[in-house]
């Protein structure tokens, strides 16, 4: 569905496959330092017009509700954030129900790295609501790309809770070539 | 003249004629078998190797030991069984066209095919004359690897290879997340940061990726990683 989305949709996105192909959970530090490996290390870094090359910053770009998981203690490890704020980087986009200052407030060791970008024409949608309206049976065109929107009503995605939904989706796809099924035991 | 083929060779999607290499007739039975010599090339990477690989659409460099059929003996039995690790020979061998090869807007799909093409025309191998050429040619090989065995690679057709500013710091923006779905703002994330990088910030913007979860998230509501 990214894929779908992004392909004739854009000349610099690019769908990774990396973190989806793995059978265990990745935390997002060791998914930046794979970037920064394939990047930095098996490319060297990007010409810099001049014949040079320069080394690629990484950056994390994430809604206000992550950032704001960060801020509370005891989710994420001292470790990590140090890695993804310190080491990386963060561009927060606003979202309408965040708190941005409070969630910074928790944060200042590493505010240098954190840039908060200001939504100017507010977009609420959120896959949590889309899930929703599908399970509703309502239609969710113009909410998400065109390509996506037909793709999910093709395969009979988000019919209903997590649960049936991933098993439903088993019997869909079993003609194709690399599934990944996991059954959300939730 | 269009003649019948018997397997529809033509992509849907694009012009690109997805087997060049094969005439567009039924293929006959081969009445003798011919025993074929293959020789082993190891390709030792150098920094100049992992310079040419960076031009062809997007495989890490990798070392192992190779097997290719020199053209010569390719062209007899092209129509025979072979192992899959090994090169297909052409009968002609249409060469993509340096256009295609320089577009930087590529779709998956393009990338894809555009790989497959310059997979095939690797039974072409000419005499690699300068250093150049021999580079050039283990690149090839190791993309041809890489595309058979479809492993992962890393996806760089729509990464920059080169700065427009070079007083900027170059940025890569990574956005992890389930997806499930994807929606407008996920992308408008991405668009939102880049005018901000522009208007506010030293950074030139390189590319950017979308990294979708893996299923041990266990989270609900997450479809499959194959559909997402």
């Amino acid at each position: 569905m990214c894929q779908l989305a992004i392909d004739r949709a854009s000349n610099w996105l690019m769908v990774d496959t990396w973190e989806a192909e793995k059978k265990d959970y990745q935390p997002t530090a060791l998914v930046l330092d794979h970037f920064d490996q394939e990047i930095n290390n098996v490319r060297n870094g990007i010409d810099d017009g001049n014949g040079n090359r320069k080394h690629v910053r990484i950056a994390l770009l994430a809604g206000a509700d992550l950032i704001q998981t960060m801020s509370t203690p005891g989710i994420w490890s001292e470790k990590d954030l140090d890695h993804i704020l310190g080491r990386y980087g963060t561009f927060i986009v606003e979202r309408s129900g965040t708190d941005i200052d409070d969630a910074l407030a928790n944060l200042q060791p590493w505010k240098d790295n954190i840039y908060v970008i200001q939504q100017l024409i507010q977009n609420d949608v959120s896959s949590t609501k889309i899930r929703l309206f599908l399970r509703r049976g309502m239609s969710v065109q113009y909410l998400i790309p065109a390509p996506v929107v037909e793709y999910i009503e093709q395969n009979h995605l988000f019919n209903d809770d997590g649960r049936a939904s991933s098993t439903h989706s088993i019997n869909q796809d079993s003609e194709k070539g690399k599934a990944k099924e996991v059954s959300t035991s939730a | 003249m269009k003649r019948n083929c018997g397997v529809n060779s033509r992509d849907k999607s694009s012009n690109l004629d997805l087997r060049p290499h094969l005439p567009r007739v039924r293929p006959r039975k081969p009445r003798l078998r011919m025993t074929v010599h293959h020789y082993s090339v190891l390709l030792h990477l150098s920094p100049g190797d992992l310079d040419m690989s960076q031009r062809c659409t997007g495989s890490p460099s990798l070392s192992c030991a190779i097997t290719y059929k020199p053209a010569g003996f390719g062209r007899r039995h092209h129509h025979s069984s072979r192992p899959a690790w090994s090169f297909p020979s052409p009968c002609k061998c249409k060469r993509i066209s340096s256009a295609a090869s320089k577009r930087t807007l590529f779709t998956h799909e393009e990338a894809r095919t555009t790989q497959r093409l310059q997979f095939r025309q690797l039974c072409d191998l000419d005499a690699a004359s300068s250093l150049f050429e021999r580079r050039r040619d283990a690149a090839k090989v190791r993309l041809a690897q890489a595309t058979i065995m479809d492993t992962y690679t890393f996806p760089d057709y729509r990464l920059k290879k080169k700065m427009d500013d070079p007083s900027k710091t170059p940025l890569l923006l990574v956005a992890c997340g389930s997806f499930s779905p994807i929606t407008f703002l996920h992308l408008r994330m991405f668009i939102m940061a880049g005018d901000y990088v522009k208007f506010s910030t030293d950074f030139e913007i390189v590319g950017g990726y979308l990294s979708p979860v893996s299923d041990a998230y266990k989270k609900a509501g997450l479809a499959s990683a194959e559909h997402r």
